[in-house]
């Protein structure tokens, strides 16, 4: 699976930035030449307010402030370009080299750096110049240097991001020497970070020649500057606005304009899109069918279908439940029409490969479906709808009768707080416990769990645990409360397998004997097999096949269910057994098209399939008197 | 944890040595050295400014001159003013409580905005309040200091008369006064920081917010209230807490600027007279406590950042 990066729309403002540059650059490269004269004193045209002859007006003496402006861009340009340069040319190598080489070199370079930035930058500042001169040079130069320190700092950074990068480790292995690493392996990664840096640097640049000029330590009096002006027209502010007001615009624009365009180009080169930070699989979505019509063709089979909605033993009964999602591409049918039940004490896990939209048919269990998707159908939960119930109703049973385990404990525990805390956070929440008492909970199910000495590890933060500590101390979390399902969203996954049998041992154990219904998710069919009571097969959001585990042992009917067993190794089979793989992928969007969603890559598939969706329905006939757990059903026209 | 506070102790003491190294050889930048000023205008022979560089002990090289200072400084004295002959320790003391009176109130300011805005844009990303948001921090950061002072002026001080234009009331004479003086400045030097803050905030917690642990607390049934106040803000304020630090630096260089046009009587001021008076002690002593100032609140942030985030003492010995 390629999760290709979407590059984000650069919008308007990021062209009228540049053009405004654009124009700002090209201006200063000809001001020289164009009929602008910024030092013409004109007696007859004194005080002006802005008017057609006079864009900006004019000042005291008559000087045009447009043309003044106008040559005011040579100083903003020089300064910006040519202090960013000077900063570059020490900061990126000093930051780089620090990164890279690390320890003594390292560290010098920090603490000069940490008194850098300890200087007061306008202070210094004043004081060069005040030693050097009012030169155009000086400004440029002392700039520059001021703005080394902030460079290298950032420099530093992303270098020590980029050396951390498994690559760079690579070709450290493979012999590579320092330079060679550093030129090929790590400046161009480093180079995205500090191209858009440079922009908000000529940002900065400009705002300090301004306040330079601004307090009579710019540019010498020959040179126009936006700064000064702005200085110039103060005290005639109210009778002469225009004199502060039309500089000060056009500082403004230039700063905003650079700042504007330096983070587009980082949004851009990070890849950072604002989709992915909402939803990883909405946006990643790379080759994907044009139509998001609705069921076209689907045929509706009147059988059984609703077999599990009569039945009225179980804990939870999900009805036709649709997930669909709102994305830029169009929308994406993430659960499909999915109908299970689970009985109370009993295990149901759902099989199905990345994709298949199981994780999301958890969130949306829970109530807590991403913000673009909407989801159809019933959720009953001992009786209650739970898409029916307000947000604060499904609060009260989150935690308390549903309660989960996500797939990674390194990232599901919070980073900063105490691992009993967090497992006495629901107790507290829900059963209204007092400090105390949680501790005492939260010490007795940490025991409960099976982590040694209860109440030294209550007291330590998750990085200081394992990672089947941790998924342990995420169990903890999960039955706090004592819940009545308990939905496992690939609990071992992350884990190494002894440790894996020892954390489904657990969820077992607890399920027995608290009679706790389990909703396991998993990509696993061996282990569903093996630990479930029933099993159902999804594929691109629908069942496509289930049965009571003992049932689908032996009889496997889907072809995407045979194909994925056998994908997976068995101890039986003899050495070198080829393993079988499933042809192409699955794809990442449900746009909804018609027939079978698996038919573009089922050997079996034909015109009816393509065309059609097969429902899911018993796959031998079933007698009145079978209760719906024990059927096996199949959405295939040929099985 | 006392390891790494020890390591961080010597680190800390190196930037010192390094910032009193370069404040004390910023005034040999200066054109002329102390006797310029003391003989300026008077007619003197070349012997007897050597008789005076003697004695002042100008003629020894600089690491000596640097020694000499140091010892000096460490027991409080960083000289006299050149001209008025008090000692620069009480002039600064009394530049500086002003100075350190607007930068506080400004980053409370700041901070008092910044992170409910941060939050509730966050709270929706990409939603309406957070493009709002987005786009008014770059416009606050566009535009230069100098130019908000003017336009508040303009606004609350002449056309309203609601503040005073200038000028400044100390806490001592005159609380309301104090606070009435204070607001246009401390309004001016607040519109970038928000900005900032609020950015770094609202970055940082969409990152949170996004992560298993939030979701797992709101599976567990927390409101998003809770999730957003008691789980995340914490643990993505840390950017947020270590920009702060690194603003006090150019919040004193732009104080400078705001005293300025407000006529406030505090450090940056105080250091521009110094450096237009080519008062020697004056500028080694004020950019030595504003850099010492800036190290040690730097210090105690980093302090503050590995209690409140344990996962720091951890990595700090990888």
């Amino acid at each position: 699976m390629t999760r290709r990066v979407v590059v984000p729309a650069r919008g308007v403002g990021f062209w009228l930035a540049s053009a405004w540059t654009s124009v700002i650059v090209l201006l200063a490269a000809s001001a020289s030449w164009l009929p602008f004269r910024p030092n013409e004193i004109n007696p007859s045209a004194m005080r002006l307010s802005p008017r057609l002859a006079h864009p900006f007006g004019t000042t005291r003496l008559g000087e045009d402030l447009f043309a003044i402006c106008v040559h005011g861009t040579r100083v903003a340009i020089i300064v910006a370009f040519g202090s960013v340069a000077i900063a570059f040319i020490v900061g990126v190598p000093l930051g780089m080299a620090a990164a890279y080489f690390g320890g003594w070199t390292d560290r010098v370079v920090t603490v000069l750096l940490d008194s850098a930035a300890a200087m007061p930058a306008l202070v210094l500042a004043s004081a060069i110049v005040l030693y050097v001169g009012q030169n155009l040079f000086s400004i440029v130069a002392i700039i520059g240097i001021l703005t080394i320190p902030t460079v290298a700092r950032v420099l530093r950074a992303a270098t020590t991001t980029q050396l951390a990068g498994d690559y760079v480790l690579a070709a450290r292995m493979a012999g590579a020497r320092d330079r060679r690493i550093i030129v090929r392996e790590i400046a161009p990664n480093v180079a995205a970070t500090a191209g858009s840096f440079l922009f908000l640097l000529l940002g900065v640049a400009i705002l300090l020649e301004g306040a330079l000029s601004f307090v009579g330590l710019g540019v010498p009096l020959e040179n126009a500057s936006w700064g000064r002006l702005v200085a110039d027209g103060r005290p005639e502010l109210q009778t002469m606005w225009w004199w502060s007001i039309c500089p000060a615009t056009v500082i403004i624009l230039t700063v905003l304009s650079f700042n504007i365009i330096g983070d587009r180009l980082q949004a851009q080169w990070l890849g950072r899109t604002r989709e992915r930070a909402r939803d990883p699989r909405a946006a990643a979505s790379p080759d994907m069918l044009a139509s998001t019509a609705r069921h076209e063709g689907t045929f509706q089979r009147p059988t059984e279908q609703s077999s599990l909605t009569l039945d009225s033993n179980a804990l939870v009964r999900l009805c036709d439940v649709h997930t669909i999602l709102a994305t830029r591409q169009g929308q994406n049918r993430a659960v499909d029409g999915v109908t299970l039940r689970i009985e109370k004490g009993h295990m149901l896990a759902v099989v199905g490969e990345s994709g298949a939209g199981k994780t999301l048919l958890t969130r949306t269990l829970l109530g807590l479906s991403p913000s673009v998707a909407n989801v159809t159908g019933a959720i009953v939960f001992d009786g209650t709808d739970l898409l029916r119930l307000s947000e604060a109703e499904l609060r009260k049973r989150r935690g308390r009768d549903i309660a989960v385990i996500l797939q990674n404990p390194m990232t599901s525990l919070d980073p900063v707080m105490r691992i009993g805390s967090q497992i006495a956070a629901p107790a507290r929440l829900h059963l209204g416990m007092s400090k105390a008492q949680a501790r005492i909970h939260a010490e007795e199910l940490l025991a409960a769990v099976g982590v040694a000495e209860p109440e030294r590890r209550s007291g330590q933060y998750p990085h200081e645990l394992s990672g089947g500590v941790r998924q342990r101390v995420a169990i903890a979390i999960a039955l706090s409360c004592r819940p009545r399902l308990l939905i496992a969203d690939e609990p071992t996954s992350s884990l190494d397998v002894v440790v894996q049998a020892q954390v489904l041992d657990l969820i077992d154990m607890f399920r027995r004997v608290h009679e706790m219904a389990v909703l396991l998710i998993t990509h696993d069919l061996g282990v569903a097999l093996s630990r479930a009571d029933d099993v159902a097969v999804m594929y691109r959001g629908r069942v496509v096949e289930q049965a009571p585990a003992s049932v689908l042992a032996r009889d496997r009917r889907h072809p995407y269910t045979r194909a994925m067993f056998a994908a997976a190794p068995h101890l039986s089979d003899p050495a070198h057994t080829r393993l079988v793989t499933i042809p192409g992928s699955a794809p990442m969007r449900n746009g909804g098209a018609p027939g079978c969603s698996f038919a573009a890559r089922c050997a079996l598939a034909d015109d009816r399939c393509r065309t059609v969706a097969p429902v899911l329905s018993a796959v031998d006939p079933v007698a009145p008197g079978v209760p719906p757990a024990h059927r096996h059903e199949c959405s295939c026209w040929h099985c | 944890m006392i390891r790494l506070l020890l390591r961080k102790l010597v680190v800390l003491a190196a930037v010192l040595l390094v910032v009193s190294f370069v404040s004390f050889s910023l005034t040999s930048l200066l054109p002329g050295d102390p006797t310029t000023q003391l003989f300026s205008g008077m007619a003197v022979s070349p012997e007897e400014v050597a008789a005076a560089r003697t004695e002042l002990g100008l003629d020894k090289p600089l690491p000596v001159r640097y020694g000499i200072w140091l010892g000096r400084v460490v027991r409080g004295n960083l000289g006299q003013s050149q001209e008025t002959g008090e000692p620069v320790v009480d002039l600064l003391r009394r530049r500086l409580s002003v100075t350190v009176e607007l930068v506080l109130a400004v980053q409370v300011l700041a901070l008092l905005l910044a992170v409910p805005i941060g939050m509730w844009a966050a709270h929706k990303v990409d939603g309406r309040f957070d493009r709002l948001v987005t786009a008014g921090s770059f416009a606050a950061l566009a535009i230069p200091p100098f130019v908000t002072a003017i336009a508040l002026l303009l606004v609350f001080a002449v056309k309203l008369h609601w503040l005073p234009t200038f000028g400044f009331v100390r806490l001592s004479d005159s609380p309301i006064g104090n606070l009435k003086s204070l607001v246009l400045p401390t309004c001016t030097l607040a519109v970038p920081l928000i900005a900032v803050y609020a950015r770094a905030l609202r970055t940082d917690l969409a990152v949170t917010l996004a992560q298993d642990h939030v979701l797992l607390a709101r599976a567990m049934g927390e409101s998003p209230r809770t999730v957003l106040w008691r789980r995340a803000l914490r643990q993505s304020s840390f950017t947020m807490l270590t920009l702060v630090g690194l603003q006090f630096a150019s919040l004193i260089g732009g104080s400078l600027i705001v005293e300025r046009i407000f006529a406030i009587p505090g450090m940056g001021s105080l250091m521009i007279e110094a450096i237009g008076r080519r008062e020697h002690f004056i500028v080694q002593g004020g950019v030595l406590v504003i850099g010492a100032a800036f190290v040690l609140v730097n210090f105690a942030i980093d302090v503050l950042r590995s209690v409140l985030d344990p996962r720091i003492r951890r990595e700090a010995f990888r």
